[in-house]
């Protein structure tokens, strides 16, 4: 597909060379044709650089002077360098939480397309009622308000009162679960948070990639399949290659997404047990926004969006070039 | 007989998978349907005795129908607005060549990595210094900046994963450069603008820090749902009943699209 | 999928400020608000949800209104999620609500940050006597200490309210307990032992119900045996003191009354679940609430389905015959320092500290802020519970730390993680209680 697209560029910048001198009515549509790309680009680039650039360049300011709450009412601010910046890299705790952060972002993001994928495959596969259902149940759990999918998930794996234990204890073979605690070490604390995650993330993962593989259509997979190919044969040969640009720009929004996200993790156990559940946009909360102070959020967020850009700029040029060079 | 049970088996497992995403939503509804005080019991109850006394607490709250309307206007306004310039951009780098492409694309992934949390102070100075705070349009502009990067990767991709080839065959038919572009490729993209446009309406319509914090006197309906919530003790059936609602307009939002796609992907298969 | 909306679920909650409070007693009166009333105008008051019932807000506002035609009073309820950020918001925009209410813990970061109007000058006419400390302080002291940053008065103590032990009057009887006789915690331990042989039909049955995290009861046990929170020297250092072996006597009595049988999570707290829920449906004999968890604890559908069953009691000490000393929580009001109504902001929180507004308030169940009137709760069937909460109150009450930093304790609380880690069997008191001391100092003496 890259291959097409590339070629036919090639074709169409060819043929619209000019081969005669054009009259001046003409040039000006020509002129008029090849800044309309740039026109709509235009609300974009102002939406980034002006409305969102400006307070992100309040923000970069902010990480360089002491601003807390008295700067905000007195508007007075005073210069201190990078005193932010090396007052968290001085932090004993800040390379244990960058460290469980990266693991966590890659559990969630591993997760959530590796399910994502096979729950796309699968509905190419189920009858239009399942379908139908299976999409429903999708919606519904994507679009479940963040803190009361926390608050579910804190009911039905409670230790005394949970569904969960209940229901494991009902089987029968697996012994009595009915005191079992799931936020009692931090491993099976992020387990459940990770499992909320992935439960809300999938959704959107799985409805993109399955409208990409209604995109590829059934015509080439009737193709393969004519030519002897096995299922599995098609999926790494056809279908796989073929989601390859997709599933990057999935894999590199979750990253971005879980890298970053604050509301779950929090909300579940305010960070523990013993604050062994606290990733990076926690610790912003714990140690920036939950004292007011300002400035070393700002630090800590821009640690983070660099962090992000070291980890996934390699990561962009490969998804730019795999829809531009096959 | 074979393909038959295997169908079969198929579809069973997607009844399970349907079921396992279904099942917390599931216990939220139900618990909307519980007295407050048997929502957590010793021994799970699966088919209360319902009672609508939640729901009636959480719609009677009061300004319910005000926020609604202010929800209503910020979503779509937002929605309206991150497709329509989202769709442009990634059209534009998805099928034109131009100068500055490969600049732009980092652009948007960076402006994707923003930290919108810690954006609230500086985002409120400026809106403050503007006289634009406590204003829903304002809402509206931020909601837009927060989904406009996910709108064009997104869009972008599904895009270019429709071959161009279709839409050159258009054009030696005589079909201009865009008119092939709306009569092919874009009922071809039905599918993924319903995955980008859900995303956009779900991340507006469930936006809070934002909504609570710019606003002063009115609000949007993550703040009505928050409301049963105090310091003296939580309603957790109204709570539940209210995130009920909530989600109602998300499934009734998708459904409407979702319809479209269907009937967007038979046209584009017969052209296909 | 993932909308980014920002709910900080652990409520900063309402709980008040360290007794320590500095000595001078001077009131240097500062700029006052603008005197010159404005012949009409509209003020805007922001009280938190719960705090008021209706009709006294349309009293107040009546009231208001007569005392200045031509002002209308905007009254807007605010919801506790989030209250934070939208306080900070508010208070530094251009057109700030007139009057805000906030928990005691909240009040100090606005105070130091400059963010609220010096009532300094105003003291007197408020009914809070002539001194911010010492005998000319008329006010509720740990709303007080709420309200006074730096020696200068910032906010004007609103209402506050405390724990008592919430019990099963029916169960009791059926046991043959008499309620009179818990004075001691060896009766305490004894009496919850009885209720669970008599009860012992009924899974999951506590006598006395104790949540594994339920860090305010704990405080109250901690301050019981003469240990502190945190105390800070004269140089401003703070040194958190849960290792003092009074601390640690407090801590025992904790684990001995979890211990005699409570069924309550050891990794969750007083709210997960709701403890109220659990007693309204049978499952509880006694427990330390609220005093607002009393109404919830009753449920037409439930077990406990009239409040003839619940019975109201102070909290035995371990020392037989006396009371814990409670933690003392609740709100505080302040006044916007952009705000362009000081005046009539300062008249409209005047209503509450007069005569009228303390009856107000105890009508509302809450203990009045001021001392005297706390003192003087009238004797009616209504203030019952009332009465034994203030009286509470007035036998001894303490606070978490009055400073700003406290809010980044609370944001990830290691006393949780201790208590926990005890429980549990993870680590004995001493190691427990010198990880979560280290772990405040570090966090109350970080630079400012």
């Amino acid at each position: 597909m890259g291959v097409i697209e590339t070629q036919a560029a090639e074709v169409r910048r060819k043929a619209s060379g000019p081969a005669v001198a054009p009259s001046p009515s003409v040039r000006m549509r020509r002129a008029v044709g090849r800044s309309l790309p740039y026109l709509a680009l235009l609300p974009t680039l102002v939406a980034f650089l002006l409305l969102l650039g400006y307070p992100v360049l309040r923000l970069v300011e902010t990480s360089l002077q002491h601003w807390g709450l008295k700067e905000l009412f007195s508007g007075t601010t005073t210069w201190v360098g990078l005193a932010n910046y090396q007052r968290i890299l001085a932090d004993p705790e800040f390379g244990t939480v960058l460290v469980r952060t990266f693991i966590f972002t890659a559990a969630c993001v591993g997760l959530t397309i590796g399910v994502g994928t096979l729950v796309a495959l699968l509905m190419e596969r189920l009858n239009h009622l399942v379908q139908v259902l299976l999409s429903v149940a999708m919606v519904l759990a994507w679009a479940t308000p963040i803190v009361t999918g926390v608050v579910v998930f804190q009911w039905l794996f409670d230790s005394k009162l949970g569904v969960v234990n209940w229901a494991i204890s009902s089987v029968g073979i697996f012994g009595n679960w009915l005191n079992h605690s799931w936020f009692e070490t931090g491993p099976s604390t992020f387990g459940i948070i990770v499992l909320l995650i992935v439960w809300q993330a999938v959704p959107f993962v799985a409805l993109s990639l399955y409208a990409g593989l209604l995109g590829i259509g059934v015509d080439l997979h009737e193709a393969a399949r004519v030519d002897g190919a096995s299922e599995r044969q098609i999926f790494w040969h056809v279908t796989l290659p073929l989601l390859r640009p997709l599933i990057l720009m999935l894999t590199f929004l979750s990253i971005i997404w879980d890298f970053k996200v604050y509301t779950q993790v929090y909300a579940m156990r305010q960070g523990g047990p013993d604050g062994q559940t606290v990733t990076l946009s926690v610790y912003s909360y714990i140690v920036g926004i939950s004292q007011s102070h300002y400035d070393i959020a700002a630090a800590v967020s821009m640690v983070m969006v660099v962090l992000l850009l070291i980890v996934l700029i390699p990561y962009i040029r490969t998804m730019i070039r795999s829809q531009e060079e096959a | 007989m074979n393909r038959i049970v295997r169908r079969g088996l198929v579809n069973l497992v997607g009844l399970a998978v349907a079921f396992l995403f279904a099942f917390p939503v599931y216990w939220m509804v139900i618990s909307a349907f519980k007295d407050t005080n048997d929502i957590q019991t010793y021994t799970p109850v699966f088919f209360p005795v319902p009672t609508l006394d939640n729901f009636v607490h959480a719609i009677n709250a009061p300004h319910f129908m005000e926020y609604l309307g202010n929800s209503v206007f910020v979503t779509l306004s937002t929605l309206a607005l991150a497709l329509v310039v989202g769709f442009l951009a990634a059209a534009v780098v998805a099928r034109v060549r131009i100068r500055g492409r490969r600049g732009f694309l980092i652009l948007v992934a960076i402006a994707q990595m923003a930290p919108f949390e810690a954006l609230l102070i500086p985002f409120f100075l400026v809106l403050r210094d503007a006289g634009m705070d406590n204003k829903l349009t304002s809402l509206v502009v931020i909601y837009f900046i927060f989904t406009l990067p996910f709108t064009i990767w997104s869009l972008r991709g599904f895009i270019a994963g429709i071959p161009v080839d279709l839409e050159e065959a258009a054009m030696v038919d005589g079909a201009s450069r865009v008119g092939a572009f709306v009569r092919v490729t874009l009922p071809l993209l039905w599918p993924g603008l319903v995955a980008t446009a859900t995303f956009c309406f779900i991340t507006a319509w469930n936006e809070f820090l934002y909504a609570n914090s710019l606003m002063r006197s009115t609000y949007t309906l993550p703040v009505w749902l928050v409301s049963f919530q105090t310091n003296f003790g939580t309603d957790w059936g109204a709570t539940m009943a209210a995130s009920t609602l909530f989600t109602l307009p998300v499934l009734a939002f998708f459904l409407i699209v979702q319809g479209r796609m269907v009937g967007g992907l038979t046209a584009g298969a017969v052209k296909g | 999928m993932k909308a980014r909306s920002f709910i900080p679920i652990a409520l900063v909650a309402m709980v008040g400020l360290t007794g320590c409070s500095s000595a001078g007693s001077s009131s240097a009166p500062t700029q006052a608000a603008s005197t010159q009333a404005a012949s009409s105008g509209t003020l805007t008051v922001w009280l938190m949800n719960g705090s008021l019932n209706d009709n006294t807000v349309v009293q107040l506002d009546t009231d208001f209104q007569m005392a200045h035609p031509g002002w209308k009073v905007n009254y807007q309820v605010q919801q506790w999620n989030g209250i934070v950020d939208k306080l900070t918001t508010a208070l530094a925009s251009n057109t700030p609500p007139d009057v805000i209410e906030m928990g005691n813990t909240q009040a100090i970061t606005f105070e130091a940050a400059g963010a609220l109007m010096d009532l300094t000058s105003d003291r007197q006419a408020l009914g809070g006597g002539t001194s911010n400390s010492g005998d000319g302080q008329l006010f509720m002291d740990s709303l007080n200490s709420a309200s006074v940053y730096q020696d200068k008065l910032y906010a004007v103590p609103f209402y506050a309210g405390d724990r008592v032990l919430i019990y099963r009057k029916d169960l009791f009887q059926a046991a043959g307990i008499d309620p009179t006789t818990i004075t001691s915690k060896d009766a305490l331990i004894a009496a919850a032992k009885t209720l669970q042989q008599k009860n012992a039909s009924v899974t999951d049955f506590s006598g006395f119900y104790v949540a594994g995290q339920n860090w305010y009861q704990l405080l109250q046990y901690i301050w019981d045996r003469g240990g502190t929170l945190a105390t800070q020297d004269s140089s401003g250092k703070w040194t958190a003191n849960l290792e003092s072996p009074q601390s640690m006597q407090g801590i025992q009595d904790y684990v001995d009354y979890y211990n005699a049988g409570s069924t309550g999570p050891k990794d969750n707290d007083e709210m997960n679940p709701p403890e109220y829920t659990l007693f309204s449906q049978g499952k509880v004999g006694m427990f330390v609430g609220n005093g607002w968890e009393i109404g919830s604890a009753v449920d037409p559908k439930g077990v406990v389905t009239s409040a003839d069953q619940v019975g109201v009691m102070a909290i035995p000490s371990a020392t037989a015959g006396k009371t814990v000393p409670v933690f003392l929580g609740g709100s505080v009001l302040g006044i916007a320092a952009k705000s362009k109504n000081q005046a009539q902001a300062l008249d409209w929180i005047k209503q509450l500290t007069s005569p009228d507004g303390q009856q107000m308030l105890i009508s509302n169940g809450w203990i009045p802020s001021l001392k005297s009137a706390a003192a003087n709760i009238p004797n009616t069937p209504e203030n019952a519970i009332l009465k034994i909460q203030a009286a509470e109150a007035a036998a001894g009450s303490g606070f978490t730390p009055n400073d700003p930093r406290w809010a980044g304790v609370e944001a990830n609380n290691p006393i949780k993680a201790m208590m926990t880690k005890i429980l549990t069997g993870q680590a004995n008191i001493a190691d427990a209680a010198k990880e979560a001391d280290q772990k405040i100092d570090a966090v109350l003496n970080a630079a400012q």
